[in-house]
């Protein structure tokens, strides 16, 4: 999923990144409700998780503009503030889900499972396209008897192939989609980034499966599927 | 009280009635006496029968007139004597003018010459006169009497008047007295319960910052640590993103230790505050130019400018708490300062001023900023250092007050009591 994460401490915002990255997320980690407007105007994304207390506009303030602004994905609120009136406030301005620091970043981890299974994008915990079967949970590759974890990154371009597996992706459309913010690609980022996806599956025999579309960007191997599961 | 003003009125009432009375019937007397003396002598000038048949009968009201009196002033022994030698004085009147009557023949008198006539009117005369005479005098005396007893009618009414009034402005100051304490006790708990509002709605504030800076840091340990957990765990799908890895892991274990070494201070500062607000000082006679002597060491920008009394300012103070307090000032001040601190040191009352040449503080933030965990910018503390100031500060008997222009610089003013050295 792409998350869009609003936390104001840095020595907050930082781990819950890192374990939603872990957990294939791609997370957009800003530092106030003004960054994260400028983001949701240009970029969908499936769930914003939210600090309350912001500088600048609140938690809340931002619950209600994003609604205003026509956007449905879920929003869970995080907080200190721990009275029931707090939690009605936050529920009423339109987030989804709430949570009180100090959060135990497993709990989390498994709301925004939660929340994301909610979406209509949702096809469950596993992508399978013929014998290739993605695992969203443990960000592992199953291909016949043989499996291989990917790294984070290597996950997100897997997980967009698979969801869509006769279309097409663009440079410019992945390079949008699996960078996170603030962390702009070098040129040949991508490039690299599909070596090494490739070196990872290769060990099961589908390295190939990445095809390069020449003049368009990538796309998932349709025929190399074809062959592998006829064969 | 009213009980008795109402029974000495009664008596004193009856007793100007009473002397009415025997004035009353002095006058009967004296009248009936004068009804004789004329009604004897027109019988003498007439011997019309009618006049000595008047004549008899004023010689017995006289009688009973005489003997009603007597009852009336058995009171006054003064006044009965002289009443019982009135009597007596009566008595030979009549039987004066009785002589005078038997002595008239039936055509006796027809034949007086009028010199003979006028001898006989005056042969009553001496003791009428006589008798008249005391009779006015004892007229005169229940006058006196009278006039006395009216006067002190008048005087107890007046002053049962006066004491009622008296009793009445008492009565009413009483009143006004009791509805100004009502005003005040009522605006003292208008004010009081004012106060316990400011005080609630402060102590919430405080409640829901202190909520938030002990758990925000405590969010941060938890979610750091588990990360870093969680990473070391992780297999990592190569060498290279291991290594990335335990690179993350220790860069979560680092901002755990720094988070919990600031949690640390803000739970010291805490613990400061709270002793502050409610534990013993431990006053000893000190010495304030010494305590402030101690930031004189010249130091990077801001500079820090001590104007100080030649002489030592003894204050009886707790010289730990104090120090902390005027140090927290005094570092605010060099957090905002551009150039300069200028501490300065007046004796006689004794002040203390703190002014920096800093921005200035925006006057919707002056207000609250002693207030714990307030914070004007987002730099630095806790925003507990100015709110530990002046809770050691009022402990201490003093005030703090804080005067800013936007732009131009910001001057706390410490007024502490001072004390000469024992």
């Amino acid at each position: 999923m792409r998350l869009l994460l609003v936390e104001d401490d840095p020595t907050q915002r930082l781990p819950l990144q890192i374990a939603l990255r872990q957990a294939g997320h791609m997370v957009d980690a800003v530092p106030d409700a003004e960054t994260a407007e400028g983001l949701w105007l240009s970029k969908d994304y499936d769930l914003l998780i939210v600090d309350w207390m912001l500088p600048g506009w609140s938690g809340i303030e931002l619950c209600r503009r994003y609604r205003q602004a026509g956007k449905g994905a879920p929003i869970l609120m995080l907080t200190a503030k721990d009275t029931t009136a707090d939690t009605v406030a936050g529920l009423d301005a339109g987030a989804d889900d709430y949570l009180i620091k100090p959060v135990d970043v497993l709990e989390l981890l498994a709301r925004v499972r939660a929340l994301g299974r909610r979406s209509p994008h949702w096809l469950g915990d596993c992508l399978t396209v013929g014998d290739l079967r993605l695992d969203l949970m443990t960000l592992t590759v199953h291909y016949r008897d043989q499996q291989v974890m990917l790294a984070w990154q290597e996950f997100r371009l897997m997980e967009m192939l698979m969801r869509q597996p006769q279309r097409v992706f663009g440079r410019e459309y992945l390079e949008a989609n699996l960078w996170e913010w603030g962390s702009e690609p070098e040129s040949n980022a991508l490039s690299r980034l599909v070596y090494r996806l490739r070196q990872r599956l290769s060990p099961l025999g589908c390295g190939e499966f990445i095809a390069t579309v020449h003049g368009l960007g990538y796309r998932l191997n349709p025929s190399g599927l074809t062959d592998a599961s006829a064969g | 009280m009213f009980a008795n003003f109402q029974r000495w009125h009664q008596i004193d009432q009856h007793w100007v009635a009473h002397t009415l009375e025997v004035l009353l019937s002095t006058e009967k007397l004296n009248r009936r006496l004068l009804e004789a003396e004329v009604n004897a002598q027109s019988y003498g000038l007439t011997l019309e029968q009618p006049y000595l048949d008047a004549y008899q009968a004023a010689v017995q009201d006289l009688a009973s007139t005489q003997g009603q009196l007597l009852q009336q002033v058995r009171d006054n022994p003064e006044q009965y004597d002289r009443l019982r030698r009135l009597e007596d004085l009566l008595v030979r009147s009549i039987i004066t003018l009785d002589g005078q009557l038997l002595s008239l023949g039936a055509a006796e008198a027809y034949e007086m010459t009028a010199e003979e006539l006028f001898l006989w009117l005056s042969q009553a005369r001496d003791v009428l006169t006589l008798t008249r005479a005391q009779l006015q005098e004892f007229a005169a005396l229940e006058t006196r009497y009278l006039q006395e007893r009216q006067a002190r009618l008048q005087a107890r009414y007046r002053w049962s008047q006066a004491s009622l009034y008296l009793l009445t402005l008492v009565g009413l100051t009483a009143i006004a007295g009791a509805v100004v304490l009502f005003n005040r006790q009522d605006q003292e708990l208008r004010s009081r319960s004012r106060q316990l509002e400011m005080a609630n709605e402060q102590l919430w504030r405080f409640a829901a910052n202190a909520s938030h800076e002990l758990r925000a840091p405590l969010a941060a340990v938890l979610s750091n640590a588990q990360v870093g957990l969680m990473l070391l765990q992780s297999p990592g799908v190569d060498a290279e993103a291991q290594a990335a890895n335990y690179q993350q892991s220790q860069d979560c274990l680092v901002t755990v230790v720094a988070t919990a070494k600031r949690m640390s201070r803000l739970v010291q500062d805490l613990l400061q505050l709270a002793r502050s607000q409610g534990g013993t000082l431990t006053l000893t006679q000190t010495d304030i130019v010494a305590l402030l002597q101690q930031w004189a060491e010249p130091g990077d920008p801001p500079v820090l400018l001590l104007t100080l009394p030649r002489e030592p300012v003894w204050i009886k103070a707790d010289a730990g708490l104090l120090k902390q307090a005027l140090g927290n000032m005094i570092e605010n001040a060099k957090r905002y300062a551009r150039t300069r601190v200028e501490v300065r040191l007046t004796a006689a009352p004794l002040v203390i001023e703190i002014q920096d040449d800093g921005p200035g503080i925006d006057p919707k933030h002056l207000p609250y900023i002693f207030e714990p965990f307030y914070r004007v910018g987002s730099e630095g503390g806790f925003g507990l250092g100015l709110a530990i100031a002046k809770q050691v500060i009022e402990a201490h008997g003093g005030q703090v007050t804080v005067t800013s222009l936007f732009g131009q610089g910001t001057t706390f003013r410490v007024e502490l009591p001072s004390s000469s050295p024992t």
